[in-house]
């Protein structure tokens, strides 16, 4: 990796972009300007490219990465900026999603049909999935496009108004109020209105809350959640590519640079510059921690919305109302990482190979209460998780025959009340062992390492605040035209020149390239 | 006689304001009532020999204006005695007091906090100025917007300029507004736990959610979207209890010829054609007219008094989906004397408004975390009110009339079960008892 990426600025160098992060979002946008013939430049702080996607080796000869597989990468942006011939295989078969039961039988949805539960569940799954995707299908074109300001009478902007409008008429009036009866429902309705099967509830609703501060029973914005998550053709399924998701950072980086983007890293930015005149500011280089600044026609920030604006630029430069807009930001961390380093595949009760996607939690109660401690700033007594084991699909990320487990652990608070201590770590770090040994009995022999990220340190290693996964809840009041905030949910800020181009704009977080793709085509406009 | 214009099902305040309505047009109306006793949920009834209480809801702010104004209910007797403040009784001695004076809201309030002295008038300016667009809402009918009829597409376009008038940025206040929590909201304004969760208690109350679930926060605006006569986010207990509401309407309702009849429960309504025509009652009666209106709940409604068969497809099951949720109940106490509270410099506040125990937002979180879990809560949040002398009805004795009322976050799973209901009774009374020194209270 690093050498393309170690070209040193020379100080007079002037680019046209400056993208601060290096994040999958910072690179989609990078390679998309660089391919329309920009000179762009990714300023990464840490040693890798790559974000919560980069890989780390946490234990001598482990490696895994914080996001740990991907769902609805926009096939778009792959097929634009030619990810295949970079290494991207976007076709990689999707993992089976399975519920783990502690006493009967495991639920296993996998490419579009469940087993482990009875007919009834699987018939219903299938009405599910077909109204699911429908409205997956209708929302689909508005992730990839730029949401209009509200009072904009540009024709464009009335356009997607009127888009989104027809898409919901199309559907036919029974569909249409059957959306707007469903859209705003808690997942526990949704999935209690359908099924029966308390593993495979809590399994489904799953997808609608993680991430977010926001359990089960929560309302307005977790059926959304799970229809943005449902756009792509794989419809929600997880998949882990070639070289795991470092492997999808890697091409886009290659992708970036192959069109004549320059990536340092190493490089992590004080400060955004900003001009200021009678007209107004203007954002026009950046400095860097050791002090050498760097001049552009346009910074680009794929750091999270408050880091931004409240630490990159500065409330100096930056009207009060819009501060305070960005200071409300609701985006605390709720999801922890567990990194385990295992001498041999841990064997789950009654599992044949644990290759698929894994959740933990009996029924949604179990995440609901692990949301309750959490929200009052408390560990969960009984954590939930999600558990992927990448080393199964990608020997390298271990040494022979022994295995990597990477797991998604809710909900753990950014806030905890006690303050975070190591102890506090350690705690809820073999609480979650213990969840784990419930369902993998051998499981604690297998332990050669691991390593518990509470929000707290993910905000620390990775530079993102409130080691929030989508730079700011997914919630109504932060979604569309509202994202971050709406003066800057174009893609563009109140200053000149910077623009945002990562999880804090529309259409949110996870690993998709839309953002990062959106910004892009408004840059280039 | 038993053929009407329109019949109307359930003599609830909204019944009788709809019958009154449409009796007042010159329609022939009969308005049938299951109970022996007519105003739903606000009535007064005297449960304990001598005390008369309003046994379910408890104070009047919502009421329209425009009602009171077109069927005249003043001149058939309803007065609505304004809360001079409310207490809201903290952990400890921990005591908010609000006035609706606001000179002594101020001071108040700056006891509390200073900054939040100052941000209460930012609040309620803010939470005016939604609640101007809901009033605006509230005496229309909802469009349909998935039909094209020319009425809806109309109604549909006046909801969209409404909003479209508000501007860029308040549209955005209004979305967040409306789909964040009451907790977040609050914590826009104010840092005293205390204020916040007296702030959030006005109107918690028989929501099936908790003060941190996104959606919660419209339920601020019962601070702004009411009045007493006019005077906006006022409170107040109708003199002769909540069942004066219901008296003075069916006063109206009477003057304007129509009927009302108690003790007649509908067993069913009668369709022919497709098309209401009139009801059975539950002594077999049959009643006939050509407007059938029901006053019970939608469940209700589509699922027990109408045969599936007449729904057209897919209505029993959407009534049925429909999510009907209690999460408060109600304990109503006859007390020999006026009990005395402590923290409390006198006894001047709480005779003359609305008692609140709480002491922070996370309290009331946690009472919901139990309810939401099937579980009674050992802290539940809870809210009353005296009746003080002055309201008192005229008929009771002028010495012995004050009560309690307490609506808390309980699971509704268990409602029915004797010992359970003594159980939530007990929680609830220990609750208030820490902060009572009761004289003689006997339930």
């Amino acid at each position: 990796m690093n050498q393309q990426t170690q070209r040193v600025s020379d100080g007079s160098a002037h680019y046209d972009s400056i993208i601060i992060g290096a994040g999958h979002n910072g690179l989609v946008c990078a390679a998309y300007l660089a391919k329309s013939g920009q000179r762009v430049l990714v300023l990464e702080a840490s040693d890798t490219p790559g974000g919560l996607g980069a890989s780390r080796e946490f234990h001598p000869g482990f490696h895994a990465s914080v996001a740990h597989s991907i769902s609805h990468f926009s096939q778009n942006v792959a097929s634009d900026l030619n990810l295949a011939a970079h290494g991207f295989e976007a076709t990689t078969e999707t993992l089976p999603t399975i519920g783990l039961s502690a006493d009967s039988q495991h639920v296993v949805v996998h490419k579009g049909s469940l087993s482990g539960t009875s007919s009834d569940d699987a018939d219903a799954y299938q009405d599910y999935s077909r109204l699911m995707h429908r409205f997956a299908d209708m929302l689909k074109p508005f992730w990839l496009k730029t949401m209009p300001r509200i009072g904009s009478s540009n024709l464009a902007d009335l356009m997607t108004f009127a888009h989104l409008g027809l898409n919901i008429r199309r559907m036919g009036k029974e569909n249409m109020r059957e959306f707007m009866r469903i859209a705003t429902l808690p997942a526990r309705d949704l999935m209690d209105e359908y099924f029966d099967n308390d593993i495979l509830k809590a399994t489904l609703s799953w997808d609608g809350v993680i991430g977010s501060k926001m359990a089960p029973r929560s309302p307005n914005s977790a059926v959304l959640a799970l229809l943005y998550r449902m756009a792509e053709e794989s419809r929600g399924a997880h998949a882990i590519p070639a070289g795991g998701v470092n492997g999808l950072v890697e091409s886009l980086s290659a992708s970036a640079t192959a069109s004549g983007a320059e990536i340092r890293c190493n490089a992590g930015v004080d400060r955004v510059l900003i001009d200021g005149n009678g007209d107004g500011l203007l954002a026009k280089g950046v400095q860097l921690a050791d002090g050498e600044t760097i001049k552009a026609d346009r910074i680009i920030s794929a750091t999270d919305p408050r880091r931004t604006f409240l630490k990159l630029v500065g409330v100096e430069h930056l009207e009060i109302g819009f501060t305070n807009r960005i200071r409300r930001l609701r985006c605390d961390g709720f999801v922890a990482k567990l990194h385990v380093a295992l001498n041999g595949l841990p064997e789950f009760d009654r599992l044949d190979r644990a290759d698929g996607r894994i959740i933990i939690a009996p029924d949604m109660d179990a995440i609901e209460f692990a949301y309750d401690h959490a929200k009052h700033g408390e560990l969960p007594e009984k954590p939930v998780m999600e558990i992927v084991i990448p080393s199964v699909h990608d020997a390298s990320l271990a040494p022979a025959g022994q295995h990597v487990l990477s797991a998604h652990v809710m909900y753990v608070p950014y806030r905890l009340k006690e303050g975070w201590t190591d102890s506090a770590r350690d705690q809820i770090c073999e609480r979650t062992i213990d969840m784990l040994a419930q369902y993998a009995p051998g499981i604690r022999e297998q332990i050669l390492h691991q390593e518990f990220l509470t929000p707290v340190d993910l905000e620390q290693h990775y530079r993102v605040t409130g080691g929030h996964w989508h730079h700011a809840d997914f919630k109504m009041d932060q979604m569309l035209m509202m994202r971050p905030t709406y003066e800057a949910a174009q893609y563009s800020t109140p200053i000149p020149g910077l623009h945002l181009c990562a999880a804090g704009c529309h259409p949110g977080g996870d690993i998709t390239g839309a953002a990062g793709h959106n910004a892009a085509r408004e840059i280039l406009r | 006689m038993n053929n009407y214009d329109a019949i109307i099902i359930g003599a609830g305040h909204n019944g009788l304001t709809n019958a009154a309505y449409l009796a007042k047009a010159g329609l022939n109306v009969v308005l049938l009532e299951k109970n022996n006793f007519i105003g739903g949920a606000s009535c007064s009834q005297e449960l304990h020999e001598g005390w008369m209480y309003s046994s379910y809801s408890y104070v009047c702010s919502m009421m329209r204006q425009a009602i009171h104004r077109d069927l005249d209910l003043a001149r058939h007797g309803l007065l609505i005695v304004p809360y001079l403040g409310t207490v809201n009784f903290g952990d400890g001695d921990e005591r908010f007091f609000s006035y609706h004076d606001e000179e002594a809201a101020h001071l108040e309030l700056k006891r509390h906090s200073p900054r939040d002295a100052d941000a209460m008038h930012r609040f309620q300016a803010d939470l005016t100025r939604y609640a101007q667009l809901i009033r605006k809402t509230l005496m229309r009918t909802p469009p349909d917007p998935t039909s094209f009829r020319p009425r809806d597409i109309k109604e549909l376009l006046f909801f969209a300029q409404q909003l479209w008038n508000l501007g860029e940025k308040e549209i955005y206040e209004y979305v967040r507004f409306f789909t964040i929590s009451a907790a977040e909201f609050l914590d826009d304004y104010f840092e005293s736990d205390l204020v916040k969760a007296a702030m959030a208690s006005a109107g918690i109350i028989g929501t099936a959610l908790g003060v941190y679930s996104p959606g919660s926060s419209y339920i601020l605006l019962h601070h702004v979207m009411g009045d007493v006569d006019g005077s906006i986010g006022a409170w107040g207990l109708p003199r002769g209890g909540m069942g004066a509401i219901s008296d003075s309407l069916a006063s109206a309702l009477q003057q304007h010829g129509g009927e009302l009849r108690t003790n007649a429960g509908v067993k069913q309504v009668l369709v022919e054609n497709r098309k209401a025509v009139g009801v059975v009652l539950e002594n077999g009666d049959e009643i006939r007219a050509g407007i059938v209106v029901s006053n019970l709940d939608a469940k209700r409604t589509f699922t027990r008094i109408m045969d599936r068969n007449d729904l057209p497809e897919g209505i029993y099951e959407k009534a049925d989906k429909f999510k009907i949720r209690g999460s408060s109940g109600k304990v109503n106490i006859a007390l020999s004397g006026m009990p005395k509270f402590t923290g409390l410099p006198d006894n001047r506040y709480i005779n003359c408004g609305g008692l609140t125990f709480t002491g922070s937002l996370e309290t009331m979180e946690r009472a919901y975390d139990c309810w939401k879990h099937g579980r009674f809560s050992d802290d539940p949040f809870t809210k009353g009110s005296f009746r003080r002398p002055g309201i008192r009805p005229s008929h009771l004795p002028a010495s012995t009339g004050c009560r309690i009322l307490c609506s808390t976050a309980r699971p509704n799973l268990v409602l029915g079960n004797g010992r359970r209901k003594i159980a939530i009774s007990s929680a609830k009374l220990s609750s208030i008892k820490s902060h009572v020194t009761a004289r003689g209270s006997r339930t």
